[in-house]
């Protein structure tokens, strides 16, 4: 009996390991410049499960942006340690962190960062770029994108001619492009109307469905609503975990 | 208002230290270049202008063309100064100069100088060249055969004072030590004088019967006009006079009239030369002193102008990239109710601040570059600098222009923006791709890459004319002068014969490089009765094999062959000039008596590589004067032939001082002044290309600066550190290629040329260009780069955390 219970629980620690993507475990984050030294992230810990989509919240300054980046590979956390799709990422350098990067994850900003010189097309098939596909390959990708975006019809045009709400459909086009696993988005509809808002967390929750797993950092409570868990940050902390509903969708996304 | 204006202007340029470093930088280098060169071209233009008299005086040139042979020289006939005077009623008085054709010796208190600004001249040339006497009677001075006047810094050289009148100096004259009376002590002649003497004596001294013929054509004649004469009547008339006077003698002695002569296709012409145009205008071998280049003025003029050009480009170019970004600042700043006005007024402040502290900046550059200029140039520019003050008023007026151009063009292109767009982020300014800015640059890399290509080619002909086969071997030769005056020269020469640091050892009237006497030579068979004209020169028996001097047919001279008395060595060049197809034999006569040819050299340089190679006889040797003693010797052992040789003159001299010198070290200073012109142009190309790449270095740092978001983004979305480089160099490749491609024929057609003014010249070679177009592109994609790399370190993280 006790040897059943011993296999069961070590199958599923096992399968709990395989549905996680991200663990982070006493994760600091401080920043020093000349002057001061700001922590902005003290202790995190976190798990968050292939296909979950998670909010995070807090106040301004509290350390979600830096989060996000640390999640993201775009930044290193100064101490603890970080498991991203059961590797340990931790001290990886630059050039390995844009390795694990590429593909894998697709960044949304609040200020869209479009490339002002490129148009819509360009700017999404940028990444395919970095990615070494070929023309032929990354013109279809890209079609099918910007179709899914319902932004085709756009593909011409240069960022400055869209409104806010095309400009951050062509960022989430551009988030998306590569099949990513992980989508971040840093406050997506924080420069947008409500009703353009609404059809950017539509689109999320869309990409969420089918698979994706999505962490977003928000101030809007209606945008969290979306989300299958809240993580509310407090300088530099977590202070609670909501969850809004059991996390019960299907198919989880293939290994890399 | 204006304080205000300086005081944000101020605060603005502080707050930017690089911009306003590598602007205030860029703008007076290329102020300083320009104010240097600007005083070389003026320095040039001051030549003989000092003289009260010298819009008055002309020189009497001539020029021949006989046999192929075509020569002007700055001489005529000593007659020609009288005639003139006689002839012309506008001619008020004329002067003579007649020049020593090797350095002398001149004794004084015991010691002995040797002197090459000894001339035999007029009176008349007190009141022509306006000298001031400071001791002694002007008038009189030269009235007595054997008076000189010496001038102040020679008296000073000579006898440690200038109170000097009534003491002796002794030249050697004919074989003959002379002693002359100091009669007066005048002041030397300013450094920008086309010639300057040491000594004046008076020409009757040199002809003890005043000369008559035309033949003789060796005087230097400068005749003053009326203040009242119509100059340009005067030099039309002047050729005139070939006709009358110098007619009869080409008929009495050539048997052949002026049309008889312009029939053959040949010409004798006489014309006067102002006198301010002699140090530009005139360069004959025969110049009293080396004189300047017009072209090196045009040269040093142009390059001048293009340095300024791309310090005035590289200014305006960041200053207006500095305010495309500073869009947002004027956006939000109109939109708060800043009228245009201000604006524009704040930004002209700002640049003629800058534009200013750039004059300042380049006024003390200037100060540093002078003596090295004089001193590369043998030049007094400080003197001129200081007392040109309408130089610095021009160049106040240059930074006030660029200035106010810079300041004006990003007032009038910031003062259109329209706030709104630019307040929404949507200027396409940001990313430093100004069409106009980045053909401007592309324009100072074709100036860049012109002055690369001209300075390579020029410095490759230096090269070939120092390289170029002189026909002899100038290494490793000492040359030792007035062995005549040893008491017996023969054993000087075997002391040193018998030297084991010797190879060779040879006695002869001329070297290479000297002054070569002319005669006339006749063939004695076949119709060819017309004379040819050559140089002679009398070598002993070793001669050919100390100088390395290759035989082309037949043999030298030798002592054991009594019948070379009657030969004659000729160079190939004279073969040719006199069609000889069987040299060897040929019978000549020559004002030394008939002789017959018993040997061709090669060809030598014998007078210098400006000019081709004329024709050359070698007499035998027997009984002819010899002056100079050249010694070859072991490569590595100058100090002991050195040594050998002040103690060999010593024994032999009795106090007479010794005069030497090394070959290759005479070439070298004959291409000195090339060399350092050369050097200067050289710096100066150099100061452009590094304008240019300061420039390119401020204005990367802004493209990449405006960039750095875009960069974040890129390698955010996986792009790596080599495609962001590849990126931010594209753009300029473009247009580097371009400049290269309508550069480099235009410099090609340039310096083509350029060279046709040599006589020997190298070829333009096709990989100059590929070095000059490579070496601009790697110097612009390394400024870019360092600027690319820089971003590329950046965290891109940070990059976007500032919007
Ligand atoms: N590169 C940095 N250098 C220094 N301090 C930084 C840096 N990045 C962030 N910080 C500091 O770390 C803390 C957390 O910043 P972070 O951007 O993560 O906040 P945030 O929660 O995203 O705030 P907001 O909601 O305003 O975007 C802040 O105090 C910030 O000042
Ligand atoms: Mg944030």
């Amino acid at each position: 009996m006790q040897f059943y219970l011993a296999r069961q629980l070590a199958l599923e620690k096992q399968t709990y390991k395989l549905k996680i993507m991200i663990i982070t475990k006493d994760l600091c984050k401080v920043f020093r410049t000349e002057e001061v030294e700001t922590s902005a992230l003290h202790d995190v810990n976190l798990h968050i499960q292939r296909g979950e989509f998670a909010a995070i919240m807090g106040p301004s300054g509290c350390g979600k942006s830096t989060l996000l980046n640390i999640i993201g590979l775009l930044d290193n956390p100064s101490n603890g340690s970080y498991i991203f799709n059961n590797t340990d990422v931790t001290k990886k350098s630059e050039k390995q962190r844009t390795h694990f990067r590429k593909g894998n994850i697709g960044f949304i900003f609040q200020s869209f960062n479009l490339i002002d010189e490129l148009t819509v097309f360009e700017n999404v098939e940028l990444p395919l770029i970095y990615m070494g596909l070929t023309a032929s390959k990354r013109k279809a990708k890209v079609n099918e994108v910007l179709d899914r975006m319902n932004i085709s019809h756009r593909a011409k045009h240069y960022p400055q001619q869209l409104s806010g709400g095309q400009q951050q459909r062509v960022a989430i086009a551009r988030a998306v492009v590569t099949d990513p696993n992980l989508i971040l988005a840093d406050e997506p509809t924080g420069n947008l109307d409500s009703s353009n808002g609404t059809e950017v967390m539509e689109l999320l929750k869309e990409l969420n469905h089918s698979g994706t797993t999505v962490v977003m950092v928000t101030h809007s409570v209606r945008d969290s609503e979306y989300a299958d868990r809240v993580i509310h940050l407090f300088d530099g902390k977590v202070v609670s975990e909501n969850k809004h509903k059991q996390i019960k969708r299907e198919p989880i996304k293939e290994e890399l | 208002m204006i304080w205000n204006n300086l005081k944000i202007a101020f605060r603005n340029l502080w707050r930017n230290k690089i911009y306003s470093f590598i602007n205030l930088f860029g703008l007076a280098i290329g102020l300083a270049g320009c104010i240097v060169l600007s005083l070389y071209v003026i320095d040039e233009y001051s030549y003989d202008k000092h003289n009260k008299n010298h819009s008055r005086i002309y020189r009497m040139n001539t020029s021949v063309k006989m046999n192929e042979f075509e020569l002007t020289h700055p001489t005529s006939s000593p007659v020609l100064a009288a005639t003139l005077i006689e002839d012309f009623p506008e001619v008020i008085d004329a002067t003579r100069i007649l020049q020593l054709f090797e350095p002398t010796v001149i004794e004084a208190d015991g010691r002995g100088f040797t002197e090459n600004n000894f001339y035999w001249t007029d009176p008349s040339i007190i009141k022509i060249f306006d000298l001031q006497i400071l001791k002694g009677n002007g008038e009189q001075s030269l009235k007595n055969l054997y008076q000189v006047i010496i001038s102040e810094k020679t008296a000073l050289k000579y006898f440690g004072s200038i109170d000097v009148i009534g003491k002796q100096v002794k030249m050697d004259d004919s074989g003959e030590s002379q002693a002359y009376t100091i009669s007066a002590v005048a002041k030397d002649l300013p450094y920008n004088s086309h010639f300057h003497f040491h000594f004046l004596t008076s020409i009757k001294t040199h002809f003890k019967n005043e000369v008559t013929s035309y033949n003789n054509d060796g005087a230097y004649t400068y005749v003053l006009l009326d203040e009242k004469a119509n100059a340009e009547a005067f030099v039309e008339k002047v050729p005139g006079l070939v006709k009358k006077y110098i007619e009869p003698s080409l008929k009495a002695y050539k048997k052949m009239s002026l049309e008889d002569l312009e029939k053959q296709g040949d010409y004798y012409r006489m014309f006067a030369m102002p006198l301010t145009d002699i140090h530009l205008h005139s360069n004959s071998i025969y110049e009293l002193e080396k004189n300047g280049d017009i072209n090196n003025v045009y040269i040093f003029l142009f390059s001048s102008i293009l340095i300024l050009l791309i310090a005035c480009i590289n200014f305006t170019n960041l200053s207006t990239a500095k305010s495309a970004q500073r869009a947002k600042e004027i956006g939000v700043r109109k939109s708060l109710g800043s009228s245009r006005k201000r604006l524009i007024m704040q930004f002209l402040s700002e640049s003629i601040l800058l534009s200013f502290v750039a004059l300042l900046v380049a006024l003390l550059l200037v100060e540093l570059m002078i003596p090295i200029v004089n001193s590369l140039l043998d030049k007094e520019l400080g003197e001129l600098y200081y007392s040109t003050p309408n130089l610095i008023l021009l160049f106040l007026g240059i930074a006030l222009f660029t200035g106010l151009f810079a300041g004006s063009y990003s007032a009038f292109y910031l003062s259109k923006f329209d706030p709104a767009k630019v307040l929404k982020g949507n200027l396409k300014s940001g990313n430093g791709k100004s069409p106009l800015r980045q053909s401007l640059v592309s324009f100072q890399f074709c100036i860049t890459i012109f002055l690369f290509v001209s300075t390579l080619i020029a410095h490759q002909q230096m090269e070939y004319i120092k390289q170029k086969n002189l026909g002899f071997d100038k290494e490793d030769l000492l040359i030792v002068r007035n062995v005549q005056k040893l008491r017996s020269k023969e054993v000087f020469k075997t002391a040193f014969l018998n030297s084991s640091y010797v190879i060779d050892a040879s006695l002869s009237n001329n070297i290479p490089g000297s002054f070569y006497d002319g005669c006339s030579l006749w063939k004695t068979s076949g119709d060819d009765k017309k004379p040819y004209s050559t140089r002679f020169t009398t070598a002993d028996f070793d001669f050919a094999k100390t100088m390395g001097i290759k035989m082309a047919k037949g043999h030298y001279f030798s002592k054991d062959r009594a019948s070379d008395k009657a030969g004659l060595v000729v160079n190939e060049a004279l073969v040719k000039d006199m069609n000889l197809t069987n040299p060897i034999g040929t019978v000549l006569k020559t004002p030394m008596g008939i002789k017959t040819i018993i040997g061709v050299v090669k060809d030598f340089h014998f007078v210098s590589l400006h000019m081709k190679i004329g024709s050359l006889i070698f007499l035998h040797p027997e009984g002819l004067p010899q002056s100079h003693l050249a010694i070859k010797f072991h490569k590595h052992q100058k100090k002991e032939v050195l040594n050998l040789l002040k103690y060999n003159w010593d024994q032999q001299a009795s106090g007479f001082p010794l005069d030497y010198f090394f070959m290759d070290d005479k070439f070298a200073s004959l291409h000195k002044s090339e060399n350092n012109t050369m050097l200067l142009f050289s710096i100066f190309s150099i100061l452009s290309i590094l304008i240019t790449c300061l420039g390119l270095l401020g204005l990367s740092s802004f493209t990449t600066e405006q960039r750095t978001k875009e960069i974040g983004v890129r390698k955010i979305l996986g792009a790596s550190n080599f495609s962001i480089l590849k990126m931010l160099n594209k753009d300029i490749l473009k247009w580097m290629l371009f400049a290269i491609i309508i550069t480099s024929p235009l410099a090609w057609y340039i310096m083509n040329n350029w060279l046709e003014a040599f006589a020997y010249r190298t070829t333009i070679e096709w990989y100059i260009f590929i070095i000059s177009g490579a070496t601009a592109m790697i110097l612009a994609m390394a400024t870019i780069s360092w600027q690319a790399w820089l971003a590329t370190k950046k965290d891109p993280v940070e990059a976007l955390r500032y919007e």
